[in-house]
């Protein structure tokens, strides 16, 4: 009988459900969006084995005696993994056109015409991220995964063992994006470049890393790769090895320490207590556990999620206006219809219930048209989400759960948006109407 | 059923004065009686039908069916009387434009609770009775006025009420096709006891009824 009704003027009927068609797909791909937002930032942390970083407060390495602190913390038997880090953002030159050694000290200008690349710099004790690698090759990096095909032959750091004066290794494990770029291959050198534009250190690649950190696009463009070298080395390269600072004299800088709890201390009271105690041990510096990050990275995406949300609650908000008032029209044209119904006993219930069915059918065949279109929206955001940032990980959720979350929902709001014209249609009287009927 | 209005008063008002549609009547209208109600335009008789059949309030004055004062009942009451003690025919018909015949006979009585393979058996019983199985399907637009009609009779039996209201039931339609809905009610107060209240400005069609209730200016003449 329904079907009757909504025929009737169908074009009015088309277009209200195209309307609802619209915000329904917007209130799925948003919705994708945000739980791919917050599954994402969830499965990084979760799988990553770290549990506390120690990190600087700014921008800037201020971890000083970064090695000692290590190997300090490495003797507390509640730790099973430590590893101090150094991260910056370097310049590498590729040694075409480029000849002879460097040494260390030396500082050569750049040649025309060398080819020079922005590059992540890892500085780590490769003995110590061995210590993190539950797989082998394996290792989690600020909550991304390195794959490594090649490994440092030097375990240890003894360039920084020499205090910074000897034994260069120039070990170098380049992101294969940057090996494929650029046609390096392994035993390849590359040189880095200082704020000065002079090579002041050679690197021979030892290796590969495959990772998600960075793939293409706007990431792309603004970093080529990460590389990963000896912790000391890449402290002497960039000038983090010794620093005068308004302070005084620092020296061995990093910008984190990595820790990883015993299983002995899994729980999370015991994290918390261990994480309370290094703050305390080390005032000036963040301590931030798995769950701390967790909690963080949640307010992060929970703003994302709410924006999204409201983005899309508003947008099904405007549909279901129009979806009201389009019922509000369509309880006007059936007035007369109406008021025989009440004339013959149909009751205000059934005519109440009428009304709200109409809105829902509607709903529903939006709901359907609205379907694909929001799963190619979630596709299509997901996908430039992915070329903007050049990462490869799932921003958008598209499942069953954000389906069924979003028809109730949406059946939800129509309801509440069909009473103002389901209720204006039970208060149809029969003799007036029927009277104005007769005399028209 | 029995109905009785004592008093009945009822005056719209137009602009700044009102209209006294209906003064002070008193009527008493046994089951099973075939009445006719008539008169010239404006005198009153659909606004005393409206008021028998709960679809209009009396300004003053009471109605009572079998013996139950009625008048300030409920809307939700009155409705479900309108629904169970009363049949309405209507001069234009009024049927559902969008539902086919079946699905206006159907619709009051699954209101009724007779939901399911009963109720469908009654509706499509109902406009056998008025000739009409093989019209079934069609939307009221696909019917002529007379078969329109004969689907109104089979509506306002649909719940098999003792009171059968027609509002000049016969006012559109061809003196053929008037002639079978006359004698359509006129053996549905014979065969099967109904009330039959008839408002008609046609003499000829009144003089069938057994009652002939004349009204002028809102009273009901001696």
């Amino acid at each position: 009988m329904a079907s009757g009704r909504l025929r009737r003027k169908w074009a009015r009927n088309i277009l209200t459900v195209l309307a609802i068609a619209v915000s329904f797909s917007m209130l799925l791909s948003l919705s994708s969006i945000s739980l791919g937002l917050h599954r994402a930032s969830e499965e990084r942390l979760s799988g990553s084995p770290r549990d506390i970083v120690i990190s600087s407060l700014g921008l800037q390495p201020s971890i000083e005696n970064s090695h000692e602190i290590a190997s300090e913390l490495k003797q507390d038997r509640n730790l099973s993994a430590v590893m101090p880090v150094l991260t910056v953002l370097g310049r590498l030159a590729l040694d075409k056109g480029h000849e002879g050694d460097v040494e260390v000290g030396d500082k050569i200008s750049l040649k025309e015409g060398m080819e020079t690349m922005t590059v992540g710099m890892v500085g780590i004790v490769p003995d110590m991220a061995l210590d993190f690698m539950e797989k082998e090759n394996e290792l989690f990096i600020r909550s991304d995964l390195l794959r490594f095909n090649g490994w440092f032959s030097e375990g240890s750091d003894p360039f920084h063992g020499s205090n910074y004066s000897d034994n260069w290794t120039g070990e170098l494990i380049l992101d294969e994006n940057i090996l494929d770029e650029h046609g390096l291959d392994i035993g390849d050198r590359v040189y880095q470049v200082n704020g000065s534009g002079q090579i002041c250190a050679e690197y021979t690649i030892r290796g590969s890393i495959e990772t998600s950190l960075v793939g293409a696009g706007l990431t792309a463009e603004l970093l080529g790769g990460i590389g990963m070298v000896h912790l000391g080395e890449l402290q002497w390269a960039t000038g983090n090895h010794k620093k005068e600072t308004p302070e005084g004299m620092t020296s061995d800088l990093a910008n984190a320490i990595y820790l990883n709890l015993d299983e002995s201390l899994a729980t999370t009271d015991a994290k918390r207590r261990y994480s309370m105690m290094l703050e305390s041990r080390f005032p000036g510096l963040e301590v931030t556990s798995k769950e701390s990050r967790l909690y963080r990275i949640d307010e992060e995406v929970l703003i994302l999620e709410v924006f999204a949300v409201s983005v899309a609650a508003a947008t099904i908000s405007i549909g279901l206006l129009f979806l009201s008032s389009i019922m509000i029209i369509d309880v006007e044209d059936r007035k007369a219809d109406i008021s025989i119904m009440r004339a013959i006993g149909i009751s205000r219930r059934t005519i109440f219930l009428q009304t709200v069915r109409d809105s829902l059918v509607l709903s529903s065949l939006g709901a359907v048209i609205g379907l694909i279109p929001g799963w190619q929206g979630s596709s299509t955001i997901d996908a430039f989400l992915r070329e903007l940032y050049g990462l490869n990980i799932a921003f958008s959720s598209f499942e069953p759960l954000v389906f069924m979350g979003s028809i109730i929902y949406l059946f939800v709001l129509a309801s509440i948006f069909s009473l103002v014209p389901a209720i204006w249609a039970t208060t149809i009287m029969p003799g007036s109407t029927l009277k104005d009927l007769r005399n028209r | 059923m029995d109905i009785e209005l004592r008093e009945v008063s009822r005056r719209f008002r137009m602009g700044e004065t009102f209209v006294h549609a209906l003064s002070e009547i008193n009527l008493v209208i046994k089951g099973g009686e075939m009445m006719s109600v008539t008169g010239p335009s404006g005198s009153g008789k659909t606004t005393l039908l409206n008021i028998i059949g709960t679809l209009d309030r009396p300004t003053s004055g009471r109605l009572i069916l079998d013996g139950e004062n009625v008048t300030d009942l409920s809307e939700g009451r009155l409705s479900k009387i309108r629904l169970t003690r009363f049949g309405f025919i209507f001069q234009q018909f009024y049927l559902l434009p969008t539902l086919t015949a079946f699905q206006n006979v159907y619709l009051p009585i699954r209101e009724n609770g007779g939901y399911g393979p009963s109720g469908k058996k009654r509706a499509r019983e109902l406009l056998g009775i008025v000739g009409l199985s093989h019209r079934m399907k069609h939307l009221p637009s696909q019917l002529s006025g007379g078969e329109q009609q004969r689907v109104a009779i089979a509506r306002a039996l649909a719940n098999d009420p003792p009171t059968i209201l027609a509002d000049e039931p016969t006012g559109e339609l061809d003196s053929e096709n008037s002639k079978i809905i006359i004698d359509t009610l006129r053996d549905l107060n014979r065969d099967t006891g109904k009330t039959v209240i008839m408002v008609t400005h046609d003499p000829e069609i009144a003089r069938r009824s057994k009652r002939i209730v004349r009204m002028k200016d809102g009273k009901i003449l001696k």
